[in-house]
């Protein structure tokens, strides 16, 4: 074996990767050539020293601050993205589009007569009973505009209950015979609470504020 | 027996599962081995670590996408290989000054005293020095121990290749320990006068 060749097996006898006769050829030549030796040790130096290098290991924490950064990457997947102002700004065109191809449907779809029906009889419906009852209806209840005849001119913000005209009776305001008193107004003139502590709140059947 | 693959692959099924416990494991099998090798490669302690933690939550948010057909070190090799290149890149881009490159370039660090632990630092820093591929290749092989059919399949390149870096890297060094190996020989054989070297 020549030097060249001997040098370019150095590194392989290091990993102990050399065939038989190979390692036998390179011993024979490191036995007769001082040269090729002292490669051969400066190679095995400093594959033992690499191996004897120190070993840096993570920190004790190592695991609990990994945990943490997987806690805090999961918590920022669980919440709902929000989108941005841009993204906002460009959804209104799509929502506009959306809502008139669905308008479009109803308008022009196979259900048009009926749905012009169904809302023809809604509006007839609210016009007859605002007709019959001379005002609104108010959570189930009907007032007139006698609740605002009542009040006095200068009450500015009253609270109107509607009591039967048994309990207005039984409470003496006689005066209450439409079933109507006021309470719990701004006058100076009336305290607040005129009416309220005789009349059971079980018996007020609807409140209007104005 | 279970070989070290399988035992990757059962902790695998149980993470992809969202077992924690696994996880843990997992962690400890290789966290240690990929803080040495990526210490060798950046030579910084706390960067290393800290791109250990991304290469493990890497593996945890991509824990669905793992192929089993691969092994399971491979693919956590080459993830905290990726990043350390991409760490080595943007700190080339970026070049600071640190105390470390001043008293490499300027003060000599003291280090007089002969024997192994000298030999130590100066192979530390002949490591650092050497160009990245050959450095990867080195780390993986001397450092981690790895067989050069592993190196191969974490950097995707030839065996030969893994080889030959490998070889480069050793004779690279060789040069750059000469004398403190010369030094050593020379004691190794018993006498105190250092030998010359060709």
């Amino acid at each position: 074996m020549r030097c060249q060749k001997a040098l370019s097996c150095l590194s392989a006898q290091c990993d102990d990767t050399l065939s038989e006769q190979q390692r036998r050829e390179l011993a024979a030549h490191l036995e007769e050539c001082a040269s090729c030796r002292r490669e051969a040790f400066y190679f095995s130096e400093i594959k033992g020293q690499t191996g004897r290098l120190d070993n840096v290991r993570t920190r004790i924490d190592f695991n609990l601050r990994l945990k943490s950064r997987i806690n805090t990457w999961e918590a920022e997947q669980a919440r709902p993205v929000e989108p941005s102002l841009w993204q906002t700004l460009a959804g209104y065109p799509a929502r506009i589009g959306e809502f008139a191809h669905a308008l479009s449907g109803i308008l022009y779809g196979p259900r048009r007569y009926a749905l012009v029906g169904v809302a023809s009889l809604l509006l007839a419906a609210a016009v007859w009973t605002g007709y019959t009852t001379n005002g609104f209806i108010v959570g189930g209840q009907s007032y007139t505009s006698q609740v605002a005849e009542i009040a006095p001119v200068d009450m500015v913000t009253a609270r109107a209950y509607l009591v039967d005209q048994e309990s207005a009776a039984e409470a003496g305001f006689g005066y209450l015979a439409s079933g109507i008193s006021l309470v719990d107004h701004a006058s100076p003139r009336t305290e607040p609470n005129y009416v309220m502590p005789t009349v059971p709140a079980e018996q007020m059947s609807a409140q209007v504020i104005f | 027996m279970e070989t070290q693959k399988q035992i990757d692959h059962d902790l695998m099924r149980r993470i992809q599962r969202d077992d924690f416990t696994a996880f843990d494991k997992l962690v400890d099998r290789y966290k240690d081995r990929l803080v040495n090798v990526l210490f060798r490669m950046l030579n910084d302690r706390n960067e290393a670590e800290d791109l250990v933690q991304d290469t493990f939550l890497r593996v945890y948010k991509h824990r669905q996408d793992y192929d089993f057909t691969y092994c399971l070190s491979t693919w956590i090799y080459t993830i905290a290989l990726n990043l350390a290149k991409n760490e080595l890149r943007r700190k080339k881009k970026f070049k600071f000054f640190s105390i470390f490159d001043m008293q490499e370039n300027g003060v000599e660090l003291k280090d007089n005293k002969p024997g192994p632990q000298s030999l130590k630092m100066v192979l530390d820093k002949a490591i650092a020095k050497l160009p990245t591929k050959y450095k990867t290749a080195f780390v993986l092989r001397d450092v981690d121990q790895m067989s050069y059919d592993e190196v191969a399949q974490v950097l995707g390149v030839p065996l030969g290749t893994v080889k030959s870096r490998v070889n480069r890297a050793r004779a690279i060094l060789k040069d750059e320990l000469r004398p403190k190996l010369e030094e050593r020989r020379a004691l190794s054989k018993g006498s105190l006068v250092p030998v010359r070297t060709m």
